[in-house]
């Protein structure tokens, strides 16, 4: 009804950095603060992991790489699916006082997310060079694809859930326990070459376990998936985009109402 | 002045907004579902909900470079409207045409944050506005100009006093403005001067042809700026027209409001009557005589000091109930101050209330009243005496009925204590 902002993007950028910031209180030790997070979690499975079973029995060379990696592409979605959940309810200022494109709000959250993901591979990309190790360009163009992929499913995930997170508060809460259980069942800690071939198709299903798979796969030994099943798997995502945008449409018209 | 106002906009009558048919209705479920989990626990129950119209039908035109004001008492649904207007509700009907950008007001601060230093509040709030870089660039100086806030720009926003805060955000709404203004009520903050600095900007943005639609209950603003007035009432257009005619209309929609008001008060206290009335009645339980008396029992009206003053309460009872406490209070004549106040409740007293005539009396021993003239009041209550059904109640005042103390000697006061006199020296040599 009220056209005020001609410039989405300025506006979706200054929340984000906000945030950003805000978290982090703008210094240095902030952000380091941030890189520990992911850091510590890989530290610890890491050491449990090693030494309860020897990866290197099963071929795996580069455990470490391959479980920081998976780490921080869980992580990914992890926080920003949490965050673009609870995006409206924790910008309620935004929704009831003045008028902003809702979805300006969502997005912002995940552009949140995709920051500190982009901090994170700064400590991918020191594993690679201790390691001296060099993934092909193939391996890092697929990474790239999977990494807009998870994106692509925040986003989705974001419209469709945080008008309802305003309506049902105990959703969060669900969510976490999801994604707890949703960690486990994606092959971070584990190869997925550990488990019987019916139970890996049943595994790819989630696509999250799709995508932590496939970039292992690319990255360390430099195997890529079918390009027909890799499109297949990009179709899916932006259907479920596609879900997320009509959800959102006809959840968004009395969010104002029910903060 | 007025009047040459208003022909300029006879000719002009250029469109700013035009409201037509708004219709907002609020769902309101009788029992509110919050969680998941209550979702799926009622997912059988049928949902039972009222409509509430909010709005109903609203239309009316706004002109370019006019000061609107929709004024309405609360509930009238004036809020909702500007919300409307400002996009943040969703009408069920009608349609809002805006000729030019709209910047709401509803609110000063939006996004603002503590943690934050003044400079980026600024740019975070602007940019909540609709501002872009460029403009807040342009712009930040004279923002903080005229919050006067220079000194304290990059300090962090929690080390604001709540008045810097608001200037600080006044100052960005005012220089994010936009043709068309919509104004909540937030002329009733900061000190005189930054009100009197905030009424001069709005004649200012007025004389710039900047079309303000503003929302109050206050009358006195309302009349010396609007140019045009709409009435609301319970969410319907009640009247349009000059601050002069609109006001009257709405100040006879408050007195009719506050005569409903009265009326039931009234009303109330009437059933109140009547329903002690019944009670006393049927008698079941009422002070039949409430008598001061000396320490023999006999009626007496006068007191000495030292003696004892007796107050006997004879309660007539059909029923006997057995939470039913008496309590007394002594009160000054003059001042109707309480001297003293006990009950039975509090002191414990096991009444062995039977039903025909009872008769309790409180003895003060050692009367220490000096000179004064006293009233009794008496409640007869069941139950605890801070949410007490009160029974009966003998107030001495109404009948002008008092007893005295005489003083002894010539001593001065309304009681007598105990006292003693020291005289302690300390001989210079």
């Amino acid at each position: 009804m009220a056209k005020n902002h001609e410039n989405y993007k300025h506006l979706i950028w200054t929340l984000a950095r906000t945030d950003f910031t805000l978290r982090y209180h703008g210094s240095v030790l902030g952000y380091v603060w941030a890189l520990l997070k992911p850091m510590l979690t890989f530290a610890i499975l890491y050491f449990v992991f090693s030494s309860i079973f020897n990866p290197k029995n099963s071929g795996q060379d580069y455990y470490a790489i391959q479980l920081l990696l998976g780490i921080i592409l869980f992580t990914f979605f992890a926080e920003g699916s949490g965050n673009s959940m609870s995006s409206l309810l924790s910008k309620a200022q935004l929704v009831t006082k003045i008028y902003v494109p809702r979805w300006t709000l969502i997005l912002s959250a995940t552009i949140n997310a995709a920051m500190l993901f982009g901090m994170n591979i700064i400590i991918l990309v020191v594993l690679f060079a201790i390691n001296r190790f060099v993934p092909s360009l193939g391996a890092i163009a697929l990474l790239l694809l999977f990494v807009i992929m998870i994106y692509v499913l925040i986003v989705a995930f974001g419209l469709l859930t945080a008008p309802l997170f305003i309506r049902f508060r105990d959703l969060s809460m669900i969510w976490e326990v999801i994604v707890t259980g949703l960690f486990y069942a994606t092959p971070i800690i584990y190869p997925l070459t550990l488990l019987p071939e019916n139970m890996r198709q049943i595994m790819l299903l989630n696509p999250l376990g799709f995508i932590v798979h496939f970039s292992n796969q690319a990255i360390i030994l430099n195997h890529f998936p079918d390009p027909w099943q890799l499109l297949l798997f990009v179709v899916i995502c932006f259907v479920l985009l596609g879900i997320g945008i009509l959800s959102y449409r006809h959840n968004s018209k009395r969010i104002a109402e029910y903060i | 002045m007025k009047n040459s106002h208003e022909n300029k906009k006879e000719k002009k009558k250029e469109l700013a907004l035009r409201v037509k048919n708004i219709t907002k209705t609020f769902i309101i479920p009788h029992e509110r579902i919050d969680t998941m989990r209550g979702y799926f626990v009622n997912i059988f129950k049928k949902k039972t909900y009222d409509n509430f119209d909010a709005l109903n039908d609203v239309s009316f035109d706004v002109y370019k470079g006019e000061f609107l004001s929709i004024i309405g008492k609360n509930g009238s649904g004036k809020s909702t409207l500007l919300k409307v207007l400002a996009g943040i509700y969703n009408a069920e009907s009608g349609s809002v045409e805006t000729h030019g950008r709209i910047s709401p007001f509803l609110e000063l601060g939006i996004g603002f944050n503590p943690e934050l230093s003044g400079r980026d509040n600024v740019y975070l709030n602007a940019t909540v506005l609709g501002l872009t870089r460029k403009q807040i660039e342009s712009k930040f100086d004279d923002i903080v100009q005229f919050s006067e806030l220079e000194r304290f720009i990059d300090q962090k926003l929690k080390n604001y006093s709540s008045g810097m805060q608001v200037r600080l955000a006044f100052s960005v709404a005012i220089h994010a403005n936009r043709e068309i203004l919509l104004m909540d009520e937030v002329l009733a903050v900061g000190d005189i001067n930054f009100q009197r600095k905030c009424l001069n900007i709005f004649r200012k943005m007025k004389q710039e042809g900047k079309t303000i639609v503003f929302v109050s209950h206050d009358v006195g603003t309302v009349q010396e700026f609007s140019d045009r007035v709409v009435v609301l009432n319970e969410g319907k257009v009640v009247k349009v027209g000059g601050p002069k005619r609109a006001v009257y209309e709405y100040s006879q929609i408050m007195m009719k409001e506050a005569e409903k008001t009265e009326r039931t008060a009234i009303e109330m206290e009437e059933n109140e009557k009547k329903k002690k009335e019944a009670v006393q009645q049927r008698g079941a339980y009422r002070f039949a005589k409430v008598t001061p008396v000396n320490e023999k029992g006999e009626e007496s009206l006068v007191f000495e000091r030292g003696e004892t003053i007796g107050i006997k309460v004879d309660i007539d009872l059909d029923r006997v109930e057995k939470d039913l406490y008496l309590g007394i209070a002594i009160l000054d004549r003059d001042k109707e101050a309480w001297i003293t106040g006990n009950n039975t409740y509090w002191d414990k007293v096991n009444h062995p209330w039977v039903k025909g005539r009872n008769t309790v009396t409180l003895q003060f021993p050692d009367n220490f009243f000096h000179r004064g003239e006293f009233f009794i009041l008496s409640n007869l209550f069941i139950g605890h005496p801070q949410d007490s059904a009160i029974i009966d109640t003998y107030d001495s005042r109404e009948k002008n009925q008092f007893f005295k103390s005489l003083p002894k000697d010539k001593r001065q006061g309304l009681v007598y204590m105990e006292h003693e006199w020291i005289h302690s020296t300390h001989q210079s040599s």
